[in-house]
């Protein structure tokens, strides 16, 4: 039933890894609270879909004793991040609220 | 190619693409909408790989909750710099080669590990699972949970709530 | 093979979704036309039936404008994710015993994430027209809609402990009648429990406010914000926008009547057994009765909650933002929770039996 991409596990961690690595550039080079938040985003993504991709390729049966332990470490990871990115954008927004302007680069009053 | 196929390989490419828009457009606004893309194929690989549930959690909470606080966010610290990119390529340097690699070195784990390389997916319902589990051997890990979410709401509206000044009346 | 099923199923929505938005478009201005004591369009075609028609040509037929400092793309972008948001839910909606588009396990939880798609799609277009007044009526509907989903789910979710499962059809098929007695079937899911009752309410109102009717219709109040969020967006844009508020009054009312109201099951009939016996050279006929059947007493439904909606909006003025919230935060929500509660206390006590089987129970009749 399954096509020749859709049954091979490589797919879905290499697009797992391309997040990855996208949220790691993303982290390092954006000048914007916000765009470094986002990267974060996408390697929590990265690490779900692992998650998934595994529970879904497990060797014995797919769902053996009946527990989706991938699926509930992906759903783990969602629910985290979201109460994540409410802290995160509440940061935000008390910096922006304080200093007007929210790149960091120039928050550096505790530095050295 | 089958439908399945053509669908996971097609999440894949926008996944892709919407993720290098997000690594690398100036304007913040265009990221955020890629993002949303990014975690729209994301849920589409999460329902091809037979994690239905997983999927429709994915759009609720991901694109309905947290990308609609990451707009607001956006929409409500509009710095002054609007329009104007940041130009030069130096601080992609270092992180280019990091990013190398790291990716070079997952892919090359991937090639060489032991796990089973293709299966059959079997799309079985995966709801009532979940909630079994969750109210059986990851019983302590929900309540944890629960509580982070709620110390992370208390401490988040500590952290946003206007702060009222003496000098003004009854503050705004 | 698969490509045209898919296909198919893309045409026959839209060849549903959007004259049925389109038609109630006309029947909401001959509704109030009607309270209001006066006559609606009348002009365009037989009792003015056409009106819809001629304002979807107009609608093509206009200049397609757009603000100097508009974020195009964004632009261009946000009407087609609400009215995708809108249009996706007609697939699961079970209009008959067998006629559904997709029936997935995961059913009502589904048509709920779909909802977030249209708080992005109403934020990005009041951010793309380049004006405070749409970008103040754009955040007061996300806010709203976000809201608004609370109560929508924890309604839903007292149907689902009820019923065991998520799959719309799954619902539908708890709430039958079988063998024609009152203890063997469920009747509808709203007469379940007085807690269900009250969760019916509070469902019915969430679903006014996620679709931006009045009494909760601020964000685009044509008095206050000179149309909110809309005002930058004609033509085309616009009747996408409206489209997608009647689809997704249209698709609420549908959820609605397939999770309380019994679907397409007649109070003290099983449709499904009803012997018609007609013939067709060779065919029987029975089935395709049924299901017309079934499909009609369904469409009646819907139509009697999208009239229900019609007539609230010309009936109740319109509430300010912060009694919206209030309303949801310190009223519904709270009520919900305990109605859940409730709800499952009930079930474990009556081992998931009706106040109908209940009672019959008590007094004795099978």
């Amino acid at each position: 039933m399954n096509g020749h991409f859709a049954s091979n596990i490589e797919m879905y961690l290499f697009l797992s890894s391309l997040f990855f690595v996208f949220g790691i550039l993303c982290m390092l080079t954006r000048k914007n609270a916000i765009g470094i938040f986002m990267g974060v985003e996408l390697m929590l993504n990265a690490a779900a879909l692992n998650f998934v991709a595994f529970q879904a390729f497990h060797r014995a049966s797919p769902l053996r004793g009946n527990w989706l332990h991938g699926h509930i470490f992906g759903l783990f990871i969602i629910i985290l991040a979201a109460i994540e990115a409410a802290v995160a954008l509440a940061i935000v927004l008390r910096v922006f609220a304080v200093r007007r302007n929210i790149d960091p680069d120039q928050a550096t009053e505790l530095r050295g | 190619m089958a439908l399945v196929d053509l669908f996971v390989l097609s999440c894949i490419v926008l996944g892709a693409l919407s993720a290098a828009v997000v690594a690398f457009h100036p304007n913040i606004l265009y990221a955020a909408i890629a993002l949303v893309f990014s975690l729209l194929s994301v849920a589409g690989l999460y329902g091809a790989l037979g994690a239905d549930f997983l999927a429709a959690v994915q759009l609720i909470i991901y694109v309905g909750g947290i990308i609609v606080v990451i707009l607001f966010a956006i929409m409500m610290s509009e710095n002054i710099y609007r329009g104007r990119f940041v130009e030069g390529f130096r601080r992609f340097i270092v992180p280019f080669i990091i990013s190398m690699v790291v990716l070079v070195g997952l892919v090359r784990l991937m090639r060489r590990a032991g796990w089973p390389k293709t299966a059959e997916i079997m799309n079985l319902p995966s709801t009532g699972p979940i909630g079994q589990a969750l109210v059986g051997p990851y019983a302590l890990v929900f309540q944890y949970v629960a509580i982070v979410l709620l110390s992370g709401l208390i401490g988040a509206v500590v952290i946003a709530r206007p702060h009222y000044t003496e000098t003004k009346g009854d503050g705004t | 093979m698969a490509v045209f099923s898919v296909l198919a199923a893309v045409i026959i929505i839209l060849l549903f979704a959007m004259p049925v938005g389109g038609i109630c478009t006309y029947i909401e201005r001959k509704v109030s036309a009607d309270m209001q004591e006066r006559i609606g369009p009348n002009r365009v075609g037989p009792l003015g039936l056409l009106q819809f028609f001629a304002d979807g040509i107009k609608m093509f037929l206009k200049e397609d404008t757009a603000p100097k400092n508009a974020d195009l793309p964004i632009y261009n972008l946000a009407p087609i994710l609400v009215m995708a948001g809108s249009l996706g839910a007609f697939a699961l909606i079970p209009f008959a015993k067998y006629v559904i588009g997709a029936d997935l396990d995961i059913g009502v939880f589904y048509i709920m994430a779909l909802g977030s798609l249209i708080s992005l799609g109403i934020l990005l277009g009041a951010w793309s027209s380049d004006n405070k007044w749409s970008l103040l009526g754009g955040m007061r509907v996300a806010a709203q809609i976000i809201s608004y989903e609370i109560p929508l789910g924890i309604a839903v979710l007292s149907i689902v402990l009820v019923s065991g499962t998520l799959s719309m059809s799954g619902i539908v098929e708890h709430q039958a009648w079988p063998n024609g007695t009152a203890a063997g079937g469920h009747f509808w899911n709203v007469f379940h429990n007085p807690f269900l009752f009250i969760n019916f309410f509070i469902y019915f109102i969430s679903a006014l406010a996620e679709c931006n009717r009045t009494p909760f219709d601020l964000p685009e109040a044509e008095s206050e914000l000179v149309s909110g969020f809309n005002t930058e967006f004609s033509g085309m844009r616009f009747g996408l926008y409206a489209l997608a508020e009647f689809a997704d009054v249209i698709m609420f009312s549908c959820v609605a009547t397939a999770i309380f109201l019994g679907g397409w099951h007649l109070p003290f009939v099983n449709i499904g057994e009803l012997n018609i016996g007609l013939r067709l050279g060779g065919h029987d006929l029975t089935p395709l009765i049924q299901t017309l059947i079934m499909i009609g007493v369904f469409l009646a439904k819907v139509s009697v909650l999208v009239f229900v909606v019609m007539w609230i909006r010309w009936t109740l003025p319109r509430l300010r933002v912060d009694q919206l919230m209030a309303l949801c935060w310190k009223y519904l929500i709270p009520i919900g929770f305990v109605n859940l509660v409730g709800c499952a206390v009930w079930f474990w006590v009556f081992k998931g039996a009706s106040m109908l089987q209940v009672t019959s129970r008590l007094l004795g009749v099978h």
